[in-house]
């Protein structure tokens, strides 16, 4: 169960070889020696092939917070399966692109709607974006009111497509 | 015995949320003035809840939504006998209905009187006030859309034009055209939008000048005498947002400064100002100026004044809104050294500058000779959509403007935010850019250097970083606690 | 104690030519190893692709931590059977670390006739269950069987050690608290789902994990009942309507996160606190074992210089270096952990079965695993000998060792023959693990001697028929009967047959014996206790 983990949209694999206290590990095809020594809760010094560096990290699920050498890293594990404790959307499902907040929400559940109809305002960043259909349809729910905020990816409206 | 000095206000209340809202209680306490707060349950866990004397919580269909509700938070302030507010920027900052409802409740208003708020907050009627009495403002069309000719005067200022929002401000409700055929439906845009923003669907359009500096004059008014606090320089924009802050502007020279100050201070006299203000203006590469727009609040970029003049523009707010008279004089105020503000936000720079949520699961902030970090995070905290994006101010001071950037970078360096995407390295690298330390630092610096500004870190780095996520990786700790070193040390074999 | 001086010269024409001979003989052994965990018709990698299946090492891959050792058991078992066609008995089987717990592997292999048992993969999953009660490890089985190979069903279902015995070894396994997952990645029938269903955790794929005692053919014919797979023992019907696994999982990335997350939360149990020090490699390049070992069976070696290159620094304690010479005994360490050494260098004697009776009291009493390397011809045979009693002293070696309460290991490095093997822990004497380097050769008796003995009674046999055969005739004979002998007395073949737990390249030695250590500390040690020694 080596690891795969995304930053920046990149994927980059981590392959360990060695454990122990100080662990033989291969990163992108590029061996080297490393060791991470806690010296509170969230902060420790890192040891790279003998270099020590003052290095803070923490973790969300799969994703790892790293501050090293003046830089922050968001480190995401890619597994190789759904997390079902998300509680998946149904397909059909128009997630949101971006966190935000809803401003108008236009349909409500039963509406028949048309492909790239507009179905939703949201505002991020001071910026409108439309939510429209992605196929003709009903809508089969609404899960998002004017107002509310939501996270990226976050099941916004439900549409059953119906040709 | 001597009795305690009385307290400016007996008592005051944060009308706001967030690291302005603790920076005004830290004012409040050093001014001696019992102090209070409203919240939305969302920032219940806030240090400015905590901070403060008293915390009230209001609620709302959303939490912008709550600090947003007049009736609910002049009511708390009544309940808690707040003697004035101060509003912070954003929300209530610059809402003259605000500042009636409180006059009405016999409660001061820490800012500009409701009049002179109006005025500014109207951007055709702040220009035409502004050019009224002799100061210089860009070419513009201030028709309504709708009337016939619009188009054609628009057309005549020359591309590119930029369509405002009457109502807007702040970067908000703008849109650029380059070209005529664009105008029209530019314009229905605009009107709509400027409709749907802000209940005022009048529009103007400027000529838009590109690569042009933002200075921005700092001043304050008793509603009898203004001074100036000198500029600050916002050119280091993206999409109209400010990213980097510095006072003195490496563009403007003591004459210079002496012009827009003068401009500044003529313009507060002129509407009587009291409290702090921004007189917002272009800056011409030739050493022309235009008067943008002013903001009757305090800035998200205060700090760079502060830390230049020795001044707490806060303070002085509170001060002129109790009566007294301003006690600063222009000929003693003399910018001393330099100062830097980056603002921290939670966003992701490398994906399209998407804003990013998450908890914050640690955090240090930076510390230092001449770093000052004005934060309203707190570990646990959860960052959403629901707010702007900022999250802490990182500031730095020095005698020299490359000793304030050094502070500033190192500073941002060692700030660490954990939990939640920030923009901390794209900060770092426009101030590790030379372009930045040249002070080459139009609004078109950040269109020019974007691809170097986000290029991808070392792979040196890079590698250490997996190295140092795989060790810290709570599944990786549980295996190796529970692993024999037999077969830690025996690694990856197999017979 | 002390670092074994070396007597080897890497220069030396001896050192070079047996270099030679066993690149080759460890090359020919990775081949074939190669070949059984690898070499696949495409008609079943395509066909488990299209089924969404991984191949069985594949799973494997992700199950196990990475960055730690697996010790994978008689990848070779079966390579002489079935005309080939059970590569590796047709599953893997191994102790592995999941979550940082050792853990042993029982894993089908459904690349090889949808993973049918043969009567030697029957053998193969007991011995690996057998492993894991004595050392008391968790068992993870990874289920994927088309049940009992039919034609082969008399070989595999009845006996005491047959099929009956993997289950009966899985309730012995509950008893002792050792506890059990089955992932269930394809069927599990008839017998099969027992496999799952006595486990103490299950996790069962959608779509292509099922549990039934009879599918839907075999309802079908016996009720007329027409019933889907899913519906009969699919993921959703078990873990949701029987009870009879635990986890639905939707892939089989999922079902081996499952089941990661189900190991680590298993409790670790207090290891036995065998005397360790700090690991330490051998001194000299393990490497040296290829130009030590000769390049004929016949020839004598000295077996310090292979513990030499086992054992950690190079350094042997020796116990009685200057008695019974032909046997060398003394304690080392090995991955840190204390052992107690036997190593031939000859034939044993009266004086040489004496020394190592009382060696291993030593080792019991001090609670220190035993290791033996074998290369022995046997006890020594002749009227002398006779008359000292040395098959006394060689039965109260064997009842020593047969006693023996502290674990034991052992490496077939060249020679095993006749009461030899079972005085030195043969396969009859329970070591923990028993490994065997891909040159050495086990019989009753040497070759020479057994054909010798062959040719005389195939002579007197025709003889009595009236015939009597010319030299020619002689020498085919001869060489028939060393052939057939030559084959069944392989490495080859004893570990195709499972009398060892798997081939060895020599280099593996020391890592794999330390795998076995470790494993062993996860059982109690007894109290040293005898039968009754013929003094």
């Amino acid at each position: 169960m080596n690891a795969t983990h995304r930053i920046d949209g990149r994927e980059h694999r981590v392959l360990a070889l060695r454990r122990g206290a100080c662990q033989r590990l291969e990163i992108d095809g590029s061996p080297l020696e490393a060791s991470l020594r806690w010296t509170g809760d969230h902060e420790g010094t890192l040891t790279v092939n003998g270099h020590e560096h003052p290095v803070a990290a923490a973790q969300d699920g799969p994703v790892l917070f790293v501050h090293l050498e003046g830089r922050t890293w968001r480190i995401e594990t890619i597994q190789g399966f759904a997390d079902r404790t998300e509680g998946g959307a149904a397909d059909g499902g128009i997630r949101a692109p971006m966190p935000g907040v809803a401003v108008e929400i236009e349909v409500e559940v039963g509406d028949q709607v048309a492909a790239n109809q507009r179905l939703a305002l949201i505002e991020s960043m001071k910026m409108q974006t439309e939510i429209t259909a992605p196929v003709p349809g009903v809508v089969t729910a609404v899960r998002v009111a004017p107002g509310e905020s939501f996270e990226r990816g976050a099941v916004l409206i439900e549409v059953e497509r119906s040709d | 015995m001597s009795a305690a000095p009385q307290p400016l206000f007996p008592k005051a209340l944060v009308a706001n949320r967030g690291e302005i809202a603790r920076r005004v209680l830290r004012c409040l306490r050093s001014l001696g003035i019992p102090s209070a707060v409203v919240y939305h349950e969302a920032d219940r866990h806030s240090p400015a809840v905590a901070e403060a004397d008293e915390a009230v919580e209001i609620s709302g269909a959303s939490p912008t939504a709550a600090y947003l509700d007049i009736e609910q938070i002049v009511a708390a302030c009544a309940r808690l006998g707040v003697a004035a507010v101060h509003p912070g920027y954003g929300f209530l900052a610059e809402n003259a209905a605000f500042a009636r409802a409180l006059a009405d409740a016999g409660i001061t208003f820490i800012g500009p009187s409701a009049e002179v708020m109006e005025l500014m907050g109207d951007k055709i009627a702040s220009r035409q006030f502004v050019a009224e009495h002799g100061f210089p403002v860009p070419p513009s069309v201030e028709l309504a859309a709708t009337d016939a000719g619009f188009g054609q005067a628009a057309a005549d200022l020359g591309f590119p034009l930029v369509v405002k929002a009457s109502a807007g401000g702040g970067g908000k409700g703008m849109n650029i055209v380059a070209s005529a055929d664009e105008l029209d439906r530019a314009l229905r845009v605009a009107a709509s939008e400027a409709e749907r923003y802000f209940g005022d669907g009048r529009i103007y359009v400027e000529r838009y000048f590109t690569d042009i500096r933002h200075i921005e004059v700092q001043v304050l008014g008793d509603g009898e005498r203004a001074v100036h606090l000198g500029e600050r320089e916002c050119s280091v924009q993206r999409r109209f947002q400010k990213v980097v802050e510095e006072a003195p502007s490496p563009a403007v020279d003591d004459a210079m400064r002496a012009r827009l100050g003068a401009a500044a201070v003529g313009i507060a006299s002129a509407a009587a100002y009291q409290g702090a203000g921004t007189v917002e203006f272009l800056h011409t590469p030739e050493g022309e100026f235009f008067f943008l727009e002013m903001n009757t609040r305090i800035q998200v970029e205060h700090p760079v004044t502060e830390l230049v003049y020795g001044v707490d523009l806060v303070a002085e707010q509170v001060r002129i809104a109790a009566g007294r008279p301003l006690s600063l004089n222009q000929d003693a105020l003399r910018p001393n050294g330099h100062a830097i503000e980056c603002r921290l936000c939670a966003e992701d720079a490398a994906g399209g500058f998407l804003p990013e949520t998450g908890r914050i699961l640690h955090l240090r902030e930076a510390k230092g000779e001449g770093v000052r970090v004005d934060s309203g995070l707190h570990p646990g905290q959860e960052i959403t959509a629901a707010f702007d994006p900022l999250l802490a101010k990182v500031v730095a001071h020095g005698p020299t403007r490359q000793a304030a950037i050094d502070r500033a970078l190192g500073a941002l360096r060692s700030t660490v935010v954990l939990g939640v995407g920030t923009n901390a390295a794209y900060l770092a690298a426009i101030l590790a850019h030379p372009a930045f330390a040249r002070g080459a630092t139009d609004t078109g610096f950040i269109g020019r250097h974007q691809a170097e500004l986000l290029a991808a870190p070392p792979a040196d780095a890079l590698a250490k970083a997996l190295a140092a996520a795989h060790l810290a990786d709570r599944q990786t700790r549980l295996i190796d606690a529970a692993m024999p070193s037999l077969h830690a040390a025996m690694g990856s074999w197999t017979n | 104690m002390r670092r074994i001086a070396t007597r080897i010269s890497p220069s030396s024409a001896s050192y070079r030519a047996n270099r030679a001979h066993n690149l080759e003989v460890v090359g020919e052994f990775r081949a074939r190893q190669r070949a059984a965990r690898f070499d696949r018709p495409d008609r079943d990698r395509e066909r488990l692709a299209r089924q969404d299946k991984q191949m069985p090492r594949e799973r494997l891959e992700q199950l196990l931590d990475p960055g730690t050792p697996f010790l994978e058991f008689s990848s070779l078992a079966a390579n002489m059977a079935y005309d080939g066609g059970s590569p590796s008995a047709s599953c893997i089987t191994g102790i592995g670390v999941i979550g940082g717990r050792e853990v042993v592997i029982n894993c089908s292999d459904p690349s090889v006739k949808g993973g049918a048992w043969y009567p030697l993969t029957v053998k193969k999953i007991i011995r690996a269950l057998d492993i894991a009660i004595e050392n008391q490890l968790p068992v993870v089985h990874l289920c994927d069987s088309a049940g009992a190979f039919l034609p082969l069903q008399s070989d595999l279902f009845a006996d005491k050690a047959m099929a009956g015995r993997i289950f009966r070894n899985q309730c012995l396994l509950s008893k002792l608290g050792c506890k059990q997952l089955a992932l269930v990645f394809g069927h599990c029938t008839a017998g099969g789902a027992y496999i799952p269903t006595l486990s103490d955790y299950s996790v069962i794929v959608e779509g292509t994990g099922a549990v039934f005692l009879g599918g839907p053919p075999l309802v079908k014919a016996a009720t007329g009942e027409e019933v889907t797979v899913d519906e009969l023992g699919g993921a959703r019907m078990h873990t949701s309507v029987s009870g009879t696994c635990d986890f639905y999982a939707a892939n089989e990335a999922e079902a081996i996160a499952i089941g990661r997350e189900v190991v680590m939360q298993w409790e670790q149990r207090e290891k036995f606190p065998l005397q360790q020090e700090a690991p330490e490699e051998p001194w000299y390049d393990p490497e040296d074992l290829y130009g030590i070992v000769p390049d004929d069976v016949r020839k004598q070696f000295d077996m310090r210089e292979v513990i030499a290159r086992i054992v950690d620094g190079s350094r042997l304690a020796e116990y009685q270096p200057d008695y019974g010479d032909t046997l060398v005994c003394g304690f080392a360490n090995l991955w840190g952990y204390k052992v107690g050494v036997l190593g031939n260098n000859g034939v044993l004697f009266n004086d040489s079965s004496l020394k190592a009776a009382h060696f291993m009291e030593l080792c019991n009493q001090n609670r220190v695993p035993l290791v033996f390397f074998q290369n022995i011809t046997g006890y020594m045979v002749g009227r002398e000998y006779e008359r000292r009693g040395i098959t006394k002293d060689g039965a109260k070696m064997i009842m020593v060792q047969a006693c023996s309460e502290v674990p034991k290991f052992t490496v077939m490095t060249n020679g095993s023959y006749g009461a030899g093997n079972y005085g030195m822990c043969g396969r009859a004497f329970d070591a923990r693990l028993l490994f065997s380097w891909p040159h050495s050769r086990i019989s009753v008796m040497g070759e020479e001697q057994a054909a010798n003995t062959l040719v005389t009674i195939k002579v007197a046999q025709l003889k009595r028929e009236g015939l009597e055969p010319d030299e020619a005739e002689l020498q085919q004979i001869r060489a028939d009967v060393l052939a057939n002998y030559e084959n069944t007395t392989s490495a080859y073949y004893a570990t195709s047959e499972l009398w060892d737990d798997g081939v060895l390249d020599p280099v593996d030695t020391r890592n794999a014996l330390g795998i076995g250590i470790e494993a062993a500390l996860n059982a109690p040690f007894g109290e040293p206790r005898y039968g009754v020694l013929r003094l």
